[in-house]
This record gives structure tokens, sequence and C-alpha cells, in this order.
């Protein structure tokens, strides 16, 4: 079997896709479904596959959504068999306790009320997130393709779309407040990457970021980190944030063929409220569409 | 697209019965097994889709699994029928050639040679 660091950057990253994926999937299925696709990319790219070998391997499997929504079809079936009668009879006598004893409920209230006005003020006082540090095309060969331009003021790095493979970006974030937040999504706004699913050649996005974190400001090899959807960035350390796209196109009826993002649109929860932020990208990042490049 | 959706649920229903039909000739690794349904024409159009449905025709207790690491080969994870899954095809193959004809009735296709309809 393939090491990791054998496989090829489109495997590592269709992996990294289909694991976040299956969150929703009980751990055993989706324990399994990646042991048994992991196999499968293994067995089918011997190390040393061209790049064509990969890109149609990973087509052939379908797309990591599409597997989620099967593994997740089979959870759906496990969990439709009926309970055993023992399940049912240990849910009537914690109902009758607890009716019995409604006054602790409104004690608890008050408690979580206190509670809630705690974290209240700890959500009014935090400061945001903020963007510092490394950025970077996620791609080797997209950051060295990578144009840097300027126009009005606005500064932007573009790279050739390449159709069918997934492509993006990694930018540093950094909490520089005194407590923990967590980022738990990328919003939906006009500039953000995932506002692009569905136009301009972009078919599916994909956020996530690094489980690895440190306050010394010292920058590990990025493809050697594990990203996940969702990640808590403690006071004073940072966080690599990776947005991938997958296109299917390249031409755009938009002239000059150029699509991206300028604003980083999170989704940040500080004890327990959540609020939206929005971190301006400096410099945008874009994908240039070319009606000439090669068929799929 | 609507008629997609029709297509896929269509490859849905009898992907299952196809891979019991090849692990009745023989066991099979996932790989194998992904490849001679793919061999099929327009059978498969995710090849990973084959995995869960493989997982959850085991939970029924109609295939098995179980990994084998050969001599000079990498470890793989062999599938196998069950008895139960023989009688599940068995009732499906008994079943398929009425059902696909009566389908084809309604829609107006013209049965194949020497296929009936039985109504």
């Amino acid at each position: 079997m393939n090491s990791v660091g054998e496989r090829d950057i489109r495997v590592v990253t269709y992996l990294d896709v289909l694991e976040t994926a299956l969150r929703a999937v009980p751990e055993r299925q989706a324990t399994e479904l990646m042991e048994q696709i992991t196999a499968h990319l293994d067995e089918a790219l011997p190390p040393g596959s061209s790049e064509e070998a990969v890109v149609a391997v990973l087509r052939r499997l379908g797309s990591p959504a599409k597997l989620a929504a099967e593994a997740q079809n089979t959870a759906r079936l496990d969990e439709a068999v009926p309970q055993t009668d023992g399940s049912r009879r240990l849910r009537r006598p914690l109902r009758h306790r607890f009716s019995r004893r409604g006054w602790s409920a409104i004690a608890a209230g008050l408690v979580l009320l206190c509670v809630l006005t705690t974290l209240l003020g700890l959500y009014v006082t935090t400061p945001s997130l903020v963007l510092e540090g490394s950025s970077a095309w996620w791609d080797p060969q997209d950051e060295a393709r990578a144009v840097d331009s300027s126009t009005l003021g606005a500064q932007a790095t573009t790279v050739p779309a390449r159709r069918g493979q997934w492509q993006g970006f990694v930018v540093q974030i950094e909490n520089p407040s005194s407590s923990a937040q967590t980022v738990l999504g990328v919003g939906s706004n006009t500039s953000s990457p995932t506002a692009l699913v569905g136009l301009n050649g972009i078919t599916d996005v994909w956020v996530s970021m690094s489980t690895y974190s440190n306050d010394t400001g010292a920058v590990p090899d990025l493809h050697s980190q594990h990203f996940s959807a969702r990640q808590t960035i403690q006071p004073g350390q940072f966080r690599f944030l990776r947005v991938m796209w997958l296109t299917d196109t390249c031409s755009l009826s938009s002239a000059p063929g150029l699509t991206g993002s300028d604003a980083l649109d999170l989704t940040v929860q500080v004890g327990w409220f959540q609020h939206e932020e929005v971190l301006a990208l400096d410099p945008g990042w874009q994908l240039q569409f070319d009606p000439g490049c090669p068929p799929l | 697209m609507a008629e997609d959706r029709d297509l896929t649920e269509l490859r849905r229903g009898v992907l299952g019965p196809c891979v019991l039909a090849l692990l009745e000739e023989r066991t099979r690794f996932g790989l194998e097994l992904v490849r001679d349904l793919a061999s099929a024409d327009s059978l498969l159009t995710s090849e990973g889709t084959v995995y869960p449905l493989l997982n959850r025709m085991r939970d029924a207790g109609l295939v098995t699994s179980e990994w084998r690491d050969e001599a000079s080969e990498r470890p793989r994870r062999y599938y196998a029928i069950t008895a139960a899954g023989r009688r599940h095809l068995a009732a499906f193959r008994a079943e398929w050639p009425r059902f696909s004809a009566t389908v084809s009735e309604v829609l107006g296709i013209p049965a194949f040679a020497g296929v009936r309809s039985g109504r």
C-alpha cells in the first residue's frame, strides 16, 4: 500500500475532502468507507501514475459529496431498524422523574441565565480574527504559475483554471483575543468563496482549517498538515485556512474570464454565541479561464 | 435533471443484484468488482458508490468480506456472496424478465425477442 508521502497531491486532497464530507456519517461507516476508498486509490494508482491517470481515476470514483450521500443513506437504513423494547422502556422513567422535579428545571434555568450573561459579555469584548502571516496557492504548480496584479489599488493573484481539478489557496488566520474562537464554516456573502458555487464555472468548494497550531510563528510544511472543517483557535495562536475550488469549464461568458474571492465570510463561535466575520483578502485569489484548455 | 435522477435511481435499484451475480461467479476484491461493473455499459456513473452498497449488503447478510494478505500482493478486502445473497439473487432473476417486459410494454418499447410480459 502506498504511504501518505507517495500519494499524489490530488489524491491526498480528495481523501481530505471525503473525510470532511463524511462527518455527518456515523463513525463506523465513515471509517470503513475511508478505508475502502483509500485501498481503491492505492490499488488503482501505483506510485508514478501519470497526472491524466490520477484525474481519470478520481473522476470515475465520483465526488466526495456523492459518496458521503450514499454512505448517509446506508446509515439511515441502519437507523430504520426498529428499536428494542428495552430502549423504549428506558425513556419513560426518565421523563417521569423529570416531571416530578420541575423545580430543578427552574433552578437550572437561573444558572443557565447567569452563564449566558457572562458569555455574552465575553462575546461582546472579543476582538475579531485577523489574516496575518503566510499565504500561498495550495498546489505548487499553481504557486509557480501565479501572476500578481494590481487594479485600482486592489491586489490580486491569478492562476490558470485547471478544469476538473481542485485548486485553491491557504491563508493564515490568527486569534488576537484572550478567548478561544471556533471557526464553524464560511458564509455565502457575495464575495465569499462559497458564493461562487454554481457560478462562473465553479462547481464545488471545500473550506477547511489545519489542525496544526502554535504561537511561535513557525510555518510548517503545509502539505504535511491535516485539515478538517471545524477548528478552534486558542488565544494568540493561528491556523491555516484552506479554500479549494473545483471547476468544470475553461470558458466564461464574462470578460476577461476571471473568477475568484476577495473576502472570507466566516461563521465564528465564541463561547455559546455565533457571529459572522468578514475578513478582506489582500490579495484576492483568482482563477483565469482559458477557452483553449484541453477537453475533459 | 429529472431524467438523470430517474436513471440514477434505476441504476441504484439494479446494481445490488448485479454485484451479487458477479460474486456468485467468484469472490472479488473491491477494485476488481468495481472494474467489472464499470465494464458493463452505463451501469455505473460513480465507481465509489459501490462501496457503500457493499457495506449495506454485508449488513443485510447478503455478502461477507474478509481481508487477505497473499504473498506478492497488497492486502485486499475480498467480498463473497452468502446463502441469503444467493436466494436474493435467485428471486430477482425470477422476477426481472417479467418486470422489465412489463415496463417496456407500458413505455411502448417493443419487448426483446424471446421475452414475454406474461400478462
